[in-house]
């Protein structure tokens, strides 16, 4: 009598590899994902953050001079590592809401002088906009 | 075979680990990156709906009154006040004094609300200054001061003040014994923003005169008179003189042979004067006086209660017996002059002075001894002397606590949008 053969067949190994092979892969694959989606996260918060201290420097520098900073550039440092990247821009603007025009009655109150739509783009994507007056007040939005 | 069997299936088993393990990684950031995405869109909110308040709140300080009335606040309700992107800001009245101010996005973000209490002219304010240094000298105060820029303050010793001096810049001290003076520095505190004058109240206040019931000529001063107006047009007439008798007033032109037109004075009514004027007398009932040049006072302006008390006695103390009653408003377009006649005579105004353009100051050639003010001067400019060693002595500064709640109803009130609470709901 010959012995009984323990040993796997072909079509088992095939099976076992493919399986493997391709819960590897999606694992790997995985990983490389939420790797890259932490970094995108982690840049989104450092420009969020970065164009946050912007308006506020911003907001609170005298209004004749604020209004000179139209077309402005502006830098952040994305990482630790990472230097400085020169793609942020302000646009001020008397046309608070954006539509092209110059709307002097309610409820626009455009083009009176005494506000302006401030955008902080970073790498051409508006991050932040907001009314900056030209008599702030003390109390909100600090 | 069992034991290929077993191994097979902790591959499988294995597998599945590292599959679900795979799922709940990307799942994790997925949740992850949905949060923080949100986060991002609250903070452009927070930022869109903060900017679209404080300009809402700026359009309430520079709104123009309409009998006594903020403007902007009072337009109708149903229509947001303002429109930003698509924040849109809306007021609604809680109580008799104060508005609730939201602005949303839409319904999924926080709403931003404040709340803000309507004060008319601020309670014991008795000098607001908005464009210039204000100069205090040897003046007693008390009420509180109010100036956008510098407070300097001249005097050769320490100051004492009953309320607090409040400066939008910095305090100046003209020796080192003032330098003592205590003080308040900065208004933020106070004021959420910047109070102004309003902007239009001239042009608004002429629009609400209605037509007259009766015309009157006086050297080629036309006089209208309605219900609640007296209007006086232009006129080769340098100066219109107003003599206040109590409930009656009389027009005269300075011009003796020519008698004065006697009229009842219109409670809580407008004298709407197209140039300038003389000014003085007693008054009983609640009157706005408007020029669109300068207001002179030539002689003293005393409220008298009911029981004919006034409420301030000769030496510049609050008389305890009034009872109060009058209130005046003089509003000038350019300034307001002390120009007592004979003019060395002391002066006692009782008065909310307003010169919306121009300063309040004494415009006399001799120096006097007394002034004292009960009420309040509001101006554009800084009160100031003509000519060295002229005007008063001694100045007294008395606030009128009815003009917080009942100033006179065409008088052109300064909303101090004091916010007094700030709520975001989510």
């Amino acid at each position: 009598m010959k012995a009984q053969t323990k040993s796997f067949t072909l079509v088992e190994v095939i099976l076992a590899c493919t399986v493997l092979v391709v819960v590897l892969l999606g694992f790997g694959q995985a990983i490389i994902t939420a790797q890259k989606q932490t970094t995108a996260l982690e840049q989104e918060f450092t420009i969020l953050t970065g164009c946050e201290e912007v308006m506020d420097r911003l907001s609170k520098l005298p209004f004749e001079t604020l209004r000179k900073q139209d077309g402005a550039s502006f830098a952040l440092k994305l990482s630790p590592e990472s230097i400085q990247e020169l793609s942020g821009k302000v646009i001020v603007s008397e046309d608070l809401n954006g539509n092209g025009k110059i709307e002097r009655d309610a409820p626009y109150y455009e083009g009176n002088g005494d506000a302006v739509c401030v955008s902080l783009l970073f790498r051409d994507k508006l991050i932040l906009r907001r009314i900056i007056c030209k008599y702030p007040t003390g109390v909100i939005g600090q | 075979m069992r034991q290929r069997g077993s191994i097979l299936i902790l591959a499988f088993a294995l597998s599945f680990l590292l599959s679900a393990v795979a799922i709940s990684l990307l799942s994790l950031v997925t949740v992850r990156y949905r949060h923080f995405s949100l986060y991002i869109e609250e903070v452009q909110t927070r930022h869109e709906c903060l900017g679209a308040l404080q300009f809402a709140s700026q359009l309430i300080l520079k709104a123009p009154y309409q009998n006594g009335k903020n403007s902007f606040l009072s337009c109708n309700s149903s229509n947001p006040l303002l429109s930003f992107n698509d924040v849109t800001v809306s007021a609604k009245k809680i109580s008799s004094d104060i508005y609730e101010i939201t602005a949303k996005k839409q319904d999924s973000y926080p709403t931003y609300k404040i709340w803000i209490k309507e004060r008319s002219i601020p309670k014991d304010f008795v000098a607001i200054v908005f464009d210039d240094t204000l100069n205090i000298s040897d003046s007693k105060y008390a009420g509180s001061i109010f100036a956008i820029r510098d407070i300097n303050i001249i005097s050769n010793e320490e100051k004492v003040f009953s309320h607090p001096l409040l400066a939008g810049g910095k305090f100046l001290f003209s020796s080192l014994a003032a330098a003592n003076t205590e003080f308040k520095g900065g208004y933020s505190d106070f004021f959420p923003s910047t109070p102004r004058p309003p902007q239009n109240y001239l042009e608004l206040t002429r629009a609400t005169i209605p037509s007259p019931s009766k015309t009157f000529e006086i050297r080629g001063a036309k006089i209208f008179v309605s219900q609640e107006t007296i209007f006086i047009t232009p006129s080769s007439t340098p100066r219109i003189s107003l003599v206040l008798k109590g409930e009656q007033m009389e027009i005269s032109t300075g011009n003796e042979t020519e008698p004065p037109i006697s009229l009842d004075i219109p409670d809580d009514g407008l004298v709407f004067v197209e140039g300038e004027i003389e000014i003085r007398g007693y008054l009983i009932k609640h009157l706005t006086v408007l020029t669109t040049k300068s207001i002179r006072i030539t002689g003293d302006i005393i409220y008298l209660d009911e029981n004919n008390k006034p409420p301030i006695t000769s030496e510049g103390e609050t008389n305890s017996l009034y009872k109060a009653g009058p209130s005046l408003c003089l509003v000038a377009g350019e300034n307001i002059v002390y120009e007592p006649k004979p003019p060395s005579r002391s002066l006692t105004i009782c008065a909310l002075l307003v010169a919306l353009n121009g300063s309040i100051y004494s415009g006399m050639a001799l120096k006097s001894d007394l002034l004292i003010i009960y009420g309040a001067r509001i101006c554009r400019k800084r009160p100031f002397r003509l000519i060295r060693d002229t005007g008063f002595a001694h100045a007294i500064y008395l606030p009128d606590p009815k003009l917080a709640t009942h100033a006179p109803k065409f008088a052109p009130l300064l909303t101090i949008p004091s916010i007094v609470a700030f709520k975001i709901e989510k």
